[in-house]
């Protein structure tokens, strides 16, 4: 790929960031009556841009989209068209549609987007145009109050602006302010700056005075709601300012629109002292630290036999210190490129929200989406690994989870159906979940829909949870007709395969007519863990240490066999238990279990019989990869002693087996 | 009927086979090697070499080579390893013919059977051995 291409793609991320992110904002904006004037105006700006660059690159079609897009905004900026919730959903969409174009772009060099995906957005974007025609209605606007003259010198932005903020009933105010030519950059942002807190810089013209050799003066149209006092108090004391028209004072209150509220802030730009850098090279910097780390190791085993005494066995005591200090500078280093990877969850919102939108706008469904602030920082390779499976979940929440307005409104239910994505960061884990108020799950339906797939038997007992497994099996679908969005049954297990693959896993949690809550554990990176490390035969296993609740001593005698299941009772409670010498196949007579490693999955609890446990300690781990992903029951290994490395058992696989084989009991 | 390849040949006790030297990426001789939690037929050990760790293939299950003892090399084939004693050299397709008897020692894993020097050697079936998935049976709860 040209560089050319490389650079204009990682723009067009980054404006296409910026898009969801101001639009995001103007929600935020619209839901508080607060001023979007500067939001409208970056966002114009961003599709400007891209439409520029689509031009000069030879991309006509994304040219011609952003210039589509970039018509409705200009008509919004001039106060010719109102600033709505269906804006916002569509300037969402629209970063879908910039998506495609880049992956266009990036796959086969053109930016050839699919003419339905492409003409389902005209026709929504035509739809919101054609809501409000330009010019419709007489202009009645009352100007009169302001100094003669004035209004002929706005351009068509300025007076639209102007009119807004009349019609808003805005107070308005006409300043002439000198300032000394050495501060007058300074003495003019104070005061922007000031205005912009809660209100909006109409225009800046021309002084009334011409500037002399030591002054010049600007006039300042604006709408504020601060008192003239406060705007006074805004000009630096090297200034003059002069109130040419200032709103008349208005003590009842109700006939004055509420005060703006604030415009959100814009997001600060991270300047230019930062340095971009490729996840591979993050990757060979712990590949190469691991390397030293066994280098370490080796040393070690090369000095254990030297012996304490004499010369040889004090510098040998020297250099085991100074591997110490090193040991503790590779872990600090690995620490540290492990955090260059977290990102934060709200860096997918986008995609996520774009696409729930799409998917509510094609079924006709009214939704209110709700995304936390998304803070919780994961590492780059699972936060884009978890888009897919994410997206899945709020499809299937808009498509069988949320009823179309006329059920809900029967059902005494508000039109909008809410799906809330909340996560949030508890010690090496983070939970997503995703709620919606839709109608639920019938576990009945759910059943018969697995005894008629085969899945389940006939003869069974279930529980609710164990029916609702059923939904992770390939090929379970309970929706009657096929359809792009779901029907197919490919979809629910592969969100889970997905997840498993992360380290993570899935539970649910449903109530008929009252809505579906999915609940996703998933560790912060894959790359380091904190494990609790067990011995087995004359391997080193690692179970990582989000899943377990607490280590105890085994005692034979709370062992249970129930069905030829096994089952160990703690605190007089039965748990599914896993014997795994036995399961690894490394069991013999000699075989002595000493340790319980009570497993937490939720909300459920599981015990492992283990020969002992080592140590916990934080890890750098390594997936296995080609044949050794053929090793069932691990997921990764790391680096434990030079005689050994550590596997780390997939603890939901065992789990999943677990369910399982108590299915089929 | 397949075109012959370049080899690399290898000793493995005092049996010989041969790999297509297309998939040999590196030969190690000092390379730590670790045994596996569990037992499986086609792997026999985890070999780590640069952070990096290969499953070291059971040349027993592939090529019916009886092999107790670790080899002293270590050879790296696409994303895999397999233990030798000795790379005895590489040995261009000129100079190789085909055994005339090739199905006595062909498996599955055996692409071809070649002739060096009055020596008979089996050729491992790369592609072969990356596509094979064994059904672990020996798993149950």
């Amino acid at each position: 790929m040209g560089e050319n291409i490389d650079s204009l793609l990682s723009e067009l991320a980054e404006l296409n960031e910026n898009i969801y992110n101001s639009a995001r904002d103007l929600k935020s904006a619209i839901e508080v009556n607060g001023n979007s004037v500067n939001i409208t105006g970056e966002l114009f700006r961003a599709f400007h841009t891209i439409k520029g660059l689509g031009g000069m690159s030879g991309f006509s079609s994304l040219s011609q989209f952003s210039h589509e897009v970039e018509n409705l905004l200009d008509r919004i900026r001039k106060a010719e068209h109102p600033c709505t919730f269906k804006v916002v959903n569509l300037l969402i969409l629209s970063t879908e549609i910039i998506d495609r174009f880049a992956d266009s772009i990036r796959t086969i060099g053109t930016d050839a987007v699919e003419e339905t995906v492409l003409n389902s957005f005209r026709r929504k974007l035509a739809e919101e145009m054609n809501a409000t025609p330009v010019g419709n209605g007489k202009d009645s606007t009352q100007l009169d109050f302001l100094p003669p003259g004035l209004v002929r010198q706005l351009n068509d932005m300025e007076l639209a602006r102007l009119k807004e903020n009349v019609r808003k009933n805005h107070p308005i105010y006409f300043l002439d302010v000198s300032f000394p030519f050495e501060s007058f950059d300074t003495g003019l942002r104070k005061i922007q700056d000031g205005i912009n807190r809660d209100g909006e810089i109409i225009a800046t013209l021309p002084g009334e005075e011409a500037a002399t050799d030591t002054h010049i003066s600007f006039c300042l149209l604006l709408a504020s709601p601060q008192p003239p006092e406060d705007i006074r108090e805004l000009a630096p004391d090297t200034s003059v300012l002069t109130m040419i028209h200032e709103p008349f004072p208005q003590p009842d209150h109700k006939t004055t629109a509420p005060a703006p509220a604030p415009a959100p802030a814009p997001a600060q730009s991270s300047g230019d002292r930062t340095v971009k850098v490729q996840l591979k090279e993050l990757d060979l910097l712990l590949q190469d630290m691991e390397e030293m780390a066994m280098v370490k190791n080796q040393i070690e085993a090369t000095l254990a036999p030297l012996s304490s005494a004499g010369e040889i066995g004090h510098v040998a005591q020297q250099a085991r210190f100074q591997l110490n200090v090193l040991e503790q500078r590779i872990a600090s280093f690995q620490k540290r490129v492990i955090h260059y990877r977290m990102v934060p969850l709200a860096s997918i919102f986008r995609r996520l929200e774009s696409s729930t939108i799409r998917t509510a706008a094609e079924l006709g469904k009214n939704i209110q989406l709700i995304f936390d602030d998304g803070n919780a920082r994961v590492d780059k390779q699972i936060t884009d690994a978890l888009v897919e499976p994410l997206i899945h979940l709020l499809r299937n929440a808009v498509d069988h989870g949320i009823e179309n307005p006329i059920t809900r409104i029967k059902r005494g239910k508000p039109e909008n159906g809410r799906i809330e994505l909340t996560a949030y960061q508890q010690g090496s884990s983070v939970f997503i979940e995703i709620a919606d108020d839709g109608e639920g799950m019938n576990t009945a339906t759910l059943l018969k829909k697995a005894l008629g797939s085969g899945l389940a038997e006939k003869k069974k007992k279930y529980s609710d949870n164990e029916i609702l497994d059923f939904i992770f099996q390939p090929g379970f679908s309970t929706s009657k007709k096929i359809t792009d969005i779901s029907g197919r049954g490919v979809g629910m297990d592969v969100v889970q395969t997905e997840l498993n693959k992360l380290g993570g896993t899935i539970r649910i949690q449903t109530t008929m007519g009252k809505g579906s809550h999915f609940y996703i554990q998933i560790p912060v990176t894959q790359a380091i863990l904190p494990v609790f490390f067990i011995s087995s035969g004359d391997t080193v296993l690692g179970i990582p240490s989000l899943f377990v609740k607490s280590i105890q001593p085994y005692e034979a005698g709370r062992c249970v066999y129930v069905q030829d299941q096994l089952y160990y009772r703690l605190n007089e409670e039965p748990f599914r238990a896993i014997h795994l010498p036995r399961l690894l196949g490394v069991d013999d007579l000699e075989t002595d279990l000493r340790v319980v490693v009570q497993i937490r999955h939720f909300d459920q609890l599981f015990a492992f019989l283990v020969e002992d446990v080592i140590e916990e300690k934080e890890v750098t781990i390594t997936p296995l990869k080609g044949k050794l992903s053929q090793l069932p029951l691990f997921s990764a290994i790391c680096n434990f002693s030079a005689q050994s490395v550590g596997y780390i058992l997939d603890v939901p696989q065992l789990i999943s087996l677990l369910r399982g084989s108590h299915e089929q009991t | 009927m397949n075109k012959l390849e370049p080899i690399l040949l290898l000793k493995s006790g005092q049996s010989l086979f041969g790999i297509e030297l297309r998939y040999v990426r590196e030969i190690v001789s000092d390379f730590p090697v670790f045994p596996l939690p569990a037992k499986l037929p086609h792997i026999s050990h985890l070999a780590l070499l640069r952070g990096t760790p290969y499953a070291v293939l059971n040349s027993e299950y592939f090529l019916q080579i009886e092999h107790k003892a670790m080899g002293r090399l270590v050879i790296l084939i696409a994303q895999m390893a397999i233990f030798a004693d000795e790379a005895v050299q590489s040995i261009p397709p000129e100079q190789l013919s085909r055994h005339e008897n090739e199905s006595e020692l062909e498996t599955s894993f055996v692409k071809q059977v070649v002739q060096y020097r009055n020596r008979i050697i089996p050729i491992l079936d790369i592609q072969a051995i990356l596509n094979d998935q064994p059904d672990f049976k020996f798993i149950s709860i």
